[in-house]
């Protein structure tokens, strides 16, 4: 089975936004950049269908730039056999990044399984994945949280407002992994090493996004909040508040 | 030239989402001055008596693709369908509620369509022919201005975002039924079925009070309390990161940039430090309360009002306090 991993970078979550001189992006200086949470769960499930299933290669891909070999060395100890930088210039949104992507994995003669993180942390907009789908022509099951799958097909488990769904098909198809999927496993010292000896590559890529962002700024500050006491003390005033003055209840 | 604004009516147990009648309220503010029809489109399966509903919630008319292959909620089915009644109504900006369905599924329409896509939008309006969209990023930690650069624009609205208009009770409009022009195969490839609630409660992303822990709450026993808070308020209990990578719970009841953007009107942090991914996502509550022992909490600093204290004595206190509040109103 050919499973392919899609992969992006993004601030630590830690990360305190300031926003750059260009007014549009935010200022990347200083900042510490991991692979994308949700991503990381889309790599673990990828390989382990890969070792669950004899003859499967994982391929992981990344739009991005040469830093992002770090990232891709970690994700090759972990058990990915080949990974690419996919290098393209200018703003890109989800519909360029999700094309750059689809050529790729059709230039690479196609995947039986391609994993993706149900959003990145950064742009939030949870959409190359079912982009991915429609451009690839298979069907997409997303923010998945259980994943069982075998040479046959798959059934997987993904949440809805309020509940869970359960879904049944066959490959080939675009999953999406939530948190919640499994847990990722670290790389150790000797697959690092081994690491070093897979084929990572750059190629270059180009699409037109379909949106750019035209201005970014720091929410509001809320407005200034007070301690109203302490202990239960505090309670009746606060029940008070809450219902004279804020209105809530 | 605007040719009209398609809103997508997702249909959940026989009724339009909640998300989906703002979102025609969306449209229907930007085609105030935009121009053009509102256009509902409406696809499942037997949905076509309640798409001649539309009109009573803002739709000028209706498309309908109602067949029984679309009676899951697959992205490849909805998404095609969607796809082509766009390319059928001739419409300028596609509209859909920015649920998790809405979201899957307008982007995989505006793939379909090479449309630019602007995900959760928070407010729409446009400058000439170009749509402006406010969508925050980095879950809320900053907030965007973006246009797009296709002659069809797809945009997502997330919910609570827009009031739905006062309906218009039988308002008739023009239903048009469109029979689908792609191969429906890949819409069955995949078997879906609702296998109901993990929990037996409230999302915490639809609830109006949110009771929120964090690691000062102990060990799992201490969401007990919350639980009991919740129950009190109708609310639903979150939990900070810390405690769900601790196992203490479910990470469906996960907060911030890693879990949910939740903006209730009442948001009750219990225990919690107020790291800036959990901020990033309750910081839009309309009234937070916090309880932490420590007064230099990061938390106090979005917090409405605080109390300094342990949870376990004022979380009790709380629930009784509201108990006879709401008692007595």
């Amino acid at each position: 089975m050919k499973i392919i991993v899609c992969l992006c970078r993004v601030p630590d979550t830690a990360t305190r936004i300031v926003i750059g001189a260009s007014q549009t992006t935010i200022e990347t200086q200083g900042v510490q950049y991991i692979i994308n949470p949700f991503d990381e769960f889309a790599l673990e499930e990828a390989i382990r269908l890969k070792e669950k299933i004899p003859g499967s290669t994982v391929m992981v891909l990344t739009v991005g730039k040469e830093d992002a070999q770090k990232d891709l060395k970690t994700a090759l100890a972990k058990g990915a056999d080949e990974a690419i930088i996919i290098k393209a210039d200018g703003p890109l949104d989800s519909l360029a990044i999700a094309r750059l992507l689809a050529d790729t994995i059709t230039a690479a003669g196609g995947a039986d399984a391609v994993w993706c993180g149900k959003q990145s942390v950064e742009d939030d907009a949870a959409a190359v994945g079912p982009m991915l789908a429609a451009m690839l022509d298979i069907p997409c099951v997303t923010r998945l949280i259980g994943f069982e799958g075998d040479a046959a097909g798959f059934t997987a488990t993904r949440e809805v407002e309020g509940g869970r769904e359960s879904a049944k098909g066959s490959f080939p198809c675009v999953f999406t992994a939530d948190k919640g999927l499994n847990k990722p496993r670290q790389a150790g010292l000797k697959e690092i090493m081994a690491a070093g000896k897979k084929p990572l590559r750059t190629q270059a890529g180009s699409a037109q996004p379909g949106s750019n962002v035209l201005q970014m700024v720091l929410p509001a500050d809320r407005a200034a909040g007070r301690i109203v006491g302490e202990g239960v003390a505090a309670v009746a005033p606060v029940v008070d508040l809450l219902r004279n003055e804020a209105k809530v209840i | 030239m605007n040719h009209g604004i398609l809103v997508w009516l997702e249909v959940r147990d026989g009724v339009f989402r909640k998300a989906s009648i703002e979102a025609l309220a969306a449209a229907r503010s930007l085609a105030t001055t935009l121009g053009g029809d509102v256009i509902g489109a409406v696809t499942g399966s037997g949905v076509s008596d309640l798409a001649a509903t539309a009109g009573t919630f803002g739709a000028d008319r209706v498309l309908v693709m109602d067949q029984g292959f679309l009676a899951k909620p697959t992205i490849e089915g909805h998404g095609r369908a969607l796809a082509q009644l766009s390319t059928h109504s001739n419409a300028s900006v596609i509209i859909a509620a920015g649920t998790l369905n809405g979201r899957d599924v307008a982007a995989y329409a505006a793939a379909r369509l090479g449309a630019g896509y602007i995900a959760d939008c928070t407010a729409l309006r446009h400058e000439g022919a170009r749509l402006l969209a406010t969508r925050p990023v980095f879950a809320g930690k900053a907030i965007t201005t973006v246009t797009t650069t296709t002659s069809i624009s797809v945009v997502t609205v997330r919910p609570k975002s827009y009031d739905a208009m006062p309906p218009s009770p039988g308002k008739t409009v023009s239903v048009e039924t469109v029979s689908p022009a792609f191969d429906a195969a890949l819409a069955r490839a995949v078997a879906e079925a609702i296998v109901g609630n993990a929990t037996g409660t409230l999302d915490v992303s639809e609830a109006d009070v949110v009771v929120s822990g964090g690691r000062g709450l102990g060990s799992p026993e201490g969401f007990k309390p919350l639980e009991e808070l919740a129950a009190v308020l109708g609310g639903a209990v979150g939990a900070s990161r810390a405690v769900v990578d601790a196992g203490w719970r479910d990470h469906a009841a996960q907060i911030g940039q890693t879990g949910k953007t939740v903006a209730p009107s009442l948001y009750i942090a219990c225990g919690i430090s107020g790291a800036i991914q959990h901020l990033a996502g309750m910081r839009t509550s309309r009234v937070i309360v916090a309880i932490n022992r420590d007064p230099e909490a990061p938390i106090f600093k979005v917090a409405t009002y605080g109390i300094v204290g342990d949870v376990t004595d004022v979380v009790p206190a709380l629930t009784k306090a509201f108990r006879s509040a709401l008692a007595s109103r």
